[in-house]
């Protein structure tokens, strides 16, 4: 780097200037008050933990998606947070007290030291919202309705919600016979619905047929017939699996009756950690999920507690419209020490109105500033800006 | 609105173009006459888009293109995964190969590896305990172990005879190559009716 490349930010990182960086701001909040409103606590996570409790119960990806630094104090390896799913896990088993129902919200930015894609910011902004300590669907069926009013709050009015299970792919794979150090790349190749290559994993075999069937099982409501059919044959924990997706489903539609559902029985969640229903919301603009979440019973076991646990985490910077516009002001020409126009200035204010005052009698407006305070007879008007 | 179809330029658009046009997905025009790089299609308001092979998953990935047809050899290279793999199309028939000058083989310890298979090399000489210094190149490999460049090569092998020319032979095979049909996620999720559709049509088509 020649010293004069000091405006150079790393690969993949960036930041967000006017008015989009309004935007965004004014999406989490907006977020984090309607998770406010259904009672979820605000928890706020520290970025930076050592290494081991940020990886409890997570798979390799999200080891490579971490970013590693060492603690000087301590010589430890410290870990800046890729996703703060966990930490919302650490703090309910070991920082509260109490068997009941916890629900957690948070929101920040997390780390990937690797981009999920190459048109992905390296520091996304999360927002998530986890349910502690409830097995029922019904606590599935809160996250996901929280989900769905989430991304209305953003504007977002027809999202198509994908629901899946992972129970259905634990056990069918629990009936294969095949090597461990074979799964992952098995465990991939569901993930990208890759037919061919399932076939070559598993090679001739019992489970076989229907491993490569699993991932062209997915539609509308009208496909549970057909897997139904499909699994007829499978380990009792798949169907069951079958059984609790469906019942999810009508406690969503009925919830969420303007959400487009689909089913996906391969769906296979991110970082690994999830062990029952798993759902993810797509929009038809936009390339990849704007958010994932599911169950992910006991995780919390390493912390302390194993307890059951749902919820979801929603990629804030998907949220931002196609085009941010910036908020009309209005303009205060320059005027010294007038009382009752810092008066007229601070009702406007305080009426949520942006108000941007001149500094100089030599100052123009900006040229978002589409209205003008101005005197008249009786006290100072907003006028049209001509 | 129809579905954005990337293609990969070449051998492999030559032996699926029949495919699509038997599956009823027929360009407006010639491909082959023409400098555009986009196409429309007879029926069904597709779009073709004609490119390089290792710029269809990239597409794809992030949503330019619906569907993508590229060989699986594209796939191994690439490094991102946010596209489904649904169908086998089971043309461009072809086999990844390790290959070395004639009677000289892989002996042991260190080798040095040209090949423009960069990562899919890496991984399967890692798997077979073989330590490689992998020599980046993006044609013509067979040159290298002639030049004194590299021990041996990782290419495409079809009938060996590009090989034999040059004093070289195939030796192990380290994937089984097929043209594939590649599916962006959130298209497979939003879109769903005219993906399945898609893939249903073509799937018909193979032998």
């Amino acid at each position: 780097m020649t010293d004069q490349n000091y405006w150079l930010l790393p690969e993949g990182v960036d930041e967000l200037l006017p008015p989009a960086a309004w935007q965004l701001e004014g999406i989490r909040r907006r977020v984090l008050d309607v998770f406010r409103t259904w009672g979820f606590e605000y928890v706020e996570p520290p970025i930076i933990e050592y290494l081991e409790s940020l990886q409890v119960g997570s798979g390799s990806d999200l080891d490579l998606q971490t970013f590693k630094v060492i603690d000087q104090r301590t010589g430890r390896l410290l870990g800046v947070r890729a996703d703060m799913t966990s930490q919302a896990a650490r703090i309910d088993a070991h920082s509260l007290d109490g068997n009941g129902v916890h629900r957690l919200c948070y929101a920040g930015t997390v780390v990937h030291a690797n981009p999920a894609s190459a048109l992905e910011s390296r520091l996304p902004l999360k927002a998530g919202a986890e349910i502690f300590g409830a097995t029922s669907l019904a606590a599935d069926a809160e996250v996901i309705a929280l989900l769905v009013e989430t991304l209305r709050s953003a504007k977002i009015t027809k999202p198509v919600l994908v629901l899946g299970h992972m129970g259905i792919y634990r056990n069918l794979l629990s009936s294969l016979d095949i090597a461990p150090s074979r799964e992952p790349a098995l465990f991939a190749a569901v993930q990208n619905k890759a037919e061919t290559d399932i076939a070559e994993i598993l090679g001739a075999q019992q489970g076989t047929a229907l491993l490569v069937r699993l991932p062209t099982l997915m539609g509308r409501r009208d496909i549970f017939p057909e897997a139904r059919a499909a699994l007829a044959q499978a380990p009792e924990g798949a169907l069951q699996a079958v059984d609790a997706l469906e019942q999810l489903a009508d406690a969503v539609q009925s919830r969420c009756p303007e959400v487009e559902l689909r089913f996906d029985f391969s769906e296979l969640a991110g970082y690994g950690y999830h062990n029952g229903p798993v759902f993810s919301a797509y929009e038809a603009q936009q390339g990849s999920a704007m958010a994932r979440g599911g169950r992910y019973d006991g995780i919390g076991g390493a912390f302390g507690r194993a307890r059951p646990a749902t919820g979801f985490d929603v990629n804030l910077n998907h949220l931002l419209g196609a085009a941010p516009s910036t908020e009309p002001a209005v303009w205060v020409p320059h005027r010294s020490g007038l009382p009752e126009l810092l008066d007229a200035v601070q009702a406007l204010r305080s009426s949520g109105e942006v108000v941007i005052c001149a500094l100089s009698a030599e100052d123009s407006p900006p040229a978002r500033c589409d209205r003008i305070l101005e005197k008249a007879k009786d006290g100072w008007t907003v006028k049209p800006l001509s | 609105m129809g579905l954005t179809i990337a293609l990969n330029r070449g051998r492999i658009l030559n032996e699926c173009l029949p495919l699509l046009v038997a599956a009823g997905i027929r360009p407006a025009e010639d491909l082959e006459g023409s400098r555009k790089l986009i196409f429309d299609t007879v029926e069904g308001e597709h779009r073709l888009v004609v490119m390089r092979g290792s710029d269809v998953p990239t597409y794809v990935e992030h949503g330019g293109a619906d569907v993508g047809i590229v060989g699986k050899d594209t796939l191994m290279e690439y490094a991102g995964s946010g596209f489904y793999e649904r169908l086998d199309l089971g043309i461009g028939r072809c086999r990844l190969m390790t290959a070395a000058p004639v009677g000289l083989g892989l002996g042991s310890g260190p080798l040095r590896v040209a090949t423009k298979f960069v990562r899919t090399s890496r991984s399967y000489f890692e798997s077979r305990g073989r330590q490689v210094r992998i020599i980046p190149l993006s044609g013509a490999m067979e040159i290298a172990p002639l030049m004194n460049l590299a021990d041996c090569i990782v290419d495409i092998v079809d009938s060996g005879n590009t090989l034999k020319a040059n004093g070289l032979e195939a030796l192990d095979t380290i994937a089984h190559i097929s043209s594939r049909v590649i599916v962006n996620r959130a298209a497979m999720k939003t879109r769903f009716d005219e993906v399945q559709h898609f893939i249903e049509r073509l799937r018909a088509q193979i032998k």
